[in-house]
């Protein structure tokens, strides 16, 4: 008789860790997809900002059409990268690093530091880049804990049906490399 | 323990520091760089936080200082003040939001109500039991019955009534004694000669001075007690919205320089001093900028007379010397003025001291620190 319950209140144990550890996860995998969606905000605002940066900066930048250039197909390229993690994460680093050369040469013309509007648009793109960059920690603490939550043993064995997530690091040699400065 | 639980689902509903906003608070300006920049760092720490970015408002007022009023996660405000914009880059700026939204985050805006309703639970203590003989207690217990149980509480409200119990803890009930005599008095000297007068007298003079010693014991358990422990749970979250703060924008010079600009030129929001727990930085920094005057100036006093022990000569300067005591005092009191500690007639503080905040942002990594801020504002202690 009493074996019978012993084993049937192990079953029971068993089933309730069961279903706290599976919602856990669960969890977890939510908020890796949440704050995904939240850098997938940020980037879109980057790319429509970014069309009327280059309309304010063209009249004074005529001779810089190679880096406004840049800028423009590094957007379309990073448009077109689609969801996949690391695709995107390298083409959103290649539009960053085209901005950061836009701005770099901009510093160059008294014109666009004194136009209200170009700062308040430098403002408000550097401040979108900011958020990028944060929700990108965000993504990432959330992709760690996740993924620590999901090959952590005992939870291991029934972590089967959920994938593990990507996270969004930086694969660009050249983001990633220290810049040389010669003097 | 019941009780407490009352006071504090009253008072959580309408949230902590509505009054502020009656300050003249306003929206934020969007053809305003600095402030459209304000908003810009809200909305990244919001997001580095994990949290829905909080409201914005500026507050018009000559200090530097900020603060986070609401009940929760959903209706949290943060409140800036515009010199704080002014005086501050966009590094520090976003240290000193990240503190706050960080707060935020960790759940302060439910810690601090819950801190409250003990001192408000105490409150209403001494106010039921001061209820008999005092008038204004039972003005205070009528308005609590209306915010319970009359329409919807508004938060300025809310912030009001919890204001008027816990005043009820200062002063040891000493005022009712004294009141509720000095009425019996009166009464027994206009039926002088009536013995029911003196029946009277009798019969409830035990009550009162039952009443009159059980409001003594819960203020003192209250003040020596329970207030100090509360305090310094307060002042750990502090500790803790630092380091969030530092967590969230990975740069723990942003906040420190923040400190020392709050150091500097920090102070209380003018009518908004008894909710200075709110705030990133309390009176600690003008108290602290006192203290540095004082040395300062009794520097001086020893440079100019040296030989100050001997005791005639310190008799000579002994009215310098008190005058300059006496100012440091007034500054203090000045800078306290009616803050939440100071009206429970105790030193318990809400925040921790600004060097020992540093310090700990220093063991984060920051290298800014204790160092300038000695250079800038402070004098090291004689060695």
């Amino acid at each position: 008789m009493w074996i019978t319950v012993a084993t049937l209140t192990i079953c029971l144990l068993l089933a309730l860790w069961g279903i706290i550890t599976h919602n856990r996860l669960v969890t977890h995998r939510n908020r890796t997809r949440n704050a995904w969606a939240q850098i997938d905000v940020q980037l879109k605002r980057r790319h429509d900002l970014i069309p009327n940066l280059v309309n304010a900066v063209k009249g004074a930048m005529e001779h810089e059409r190679s880096v406004l250039e840049a800028v423009t197909k590094a957007r379309q390229q990073a448009i077109e990268a689609g969801s996949d993690v690391a695709k995107r994460a390298a083409a959103e680093a290649a539009l960053t690093r085209s901005l950061g050369t836009l701005f770099a040469v901009a510093e160059a013309y008294p014109a666009l530091r004194a136009n209200e509007n170009v700062l308040a648009l430098q403002e408000e793109i550097s401040s979108t880049e900011n958020k990028i960059a944060f929700a990108r920690q965000f993504y990432n603490d959330a992709v760690m804990q996740y993924n620590t939550a999901r090959e952590r043993f005992p939870a291991s064995l029934i972590a089967g049906s959920f994938e593990p997530a990507a996270s969004f690091s930086i694969d660009d040699a050249a983001e990633r490399a220290v810049p040389q400065v010669r003097l | 323990m019941l009780a407490w639980r009352d006071v504090y689902r009253l008072f959580r509903r309408a949230g902590v520091g509505g009054m502020l906003l009656s300050l003249g608070a306003r929206e934020t300006r969007l053809d305003d760089l600095e402030e459209q920049q304000l908003v810009n760092v809200v909305a990244e720490m919001a997001i580095a936080a994990g949290v829905q970015p909080p409201r914005v408002m500026v507050i018009d007022a000559e200090v530097v200082n900020a603060a986070s009023v609401g009940s929760g996660l959903t209706d949290a405000t943060v409140l800036v003040s515009r010199r704080l914009l002014d005086e501050m880059d966009r590094d520090e700026t976003q240290g000193v939001l990240g503190h706050l939204i960080g707060s935020i985050g960790n759940g302060d805006l439910r810690v601090m109500p819950m801190l409250m309703a003990v001192f408000q639970t105490f409150g209403l203590l001494t106010t039921l039991l001061a209820a008999p003989v005092s008038r204004d207690a039972r003005q205070a217990l009528r308005q609590l019955l209306r915010l319970r149980w009359g329409r919807g509480a508004a938060m300025h409200e809310a912030d009001a009534v919890g204001l008027l119990l816990t005043r009820r803890l200062q002063g040891l009930g000493l005022e009712e004694i004294s009141g509720s005599m000095s009425r019996i008095e009166a009464l027994a000297g206009r039926g002088f000669r009536r013995y029911p007068v003196y029946m009277l007298l009798f019969l409830v003079m035990p009550f009162l001075l039952a009443g009159i010693f059980g409001m003594f014991l819960v203020s003192v358990t209250f003040l020596f007690l329970l207030g100090p422990l509360l305090a310094r749970t307060w002042r750990t979250r502090r500790y803790l919205a630092d380091a969030t703060a530092v967590q969230l924008t990975r740069n723990p010079d942003g906040l420190a320089a923040g400190l020392m600009t709050l150091a500097e030129k920090g102070a209380l929001i003018p009518g908004g001093q008894w909710a200075a727990q709110l705030f990133v930085i309390g009176p600690e920094a003008a108290k602290a900028r006192a203290g540095v005057r004082l040395q300062r100036e009794m520097a001086a006093l020893h440079e100019v007379n040296p030989d100050l022990s001997d005791l005639t000569k310190l008799r000579e300067n002994w009215g310098t010397i008190s005058e300059t005591f006496g100012r440091y005092m007034a500054e203090v009191n000045e800078a306290e003025q009616g803050t939440f500690a100071a009206e429970q007639g105790l030193v318990i503080d809400f925040h921790p001291p600004l060097d020992r905040r540093l310090k700990r942002l220093q063991a984060l990594g920051a290298s800014v620190g204790l160092g300038d801020m000695h250079a800038v504002t402070w004098t090291h202690r004689k060695g």
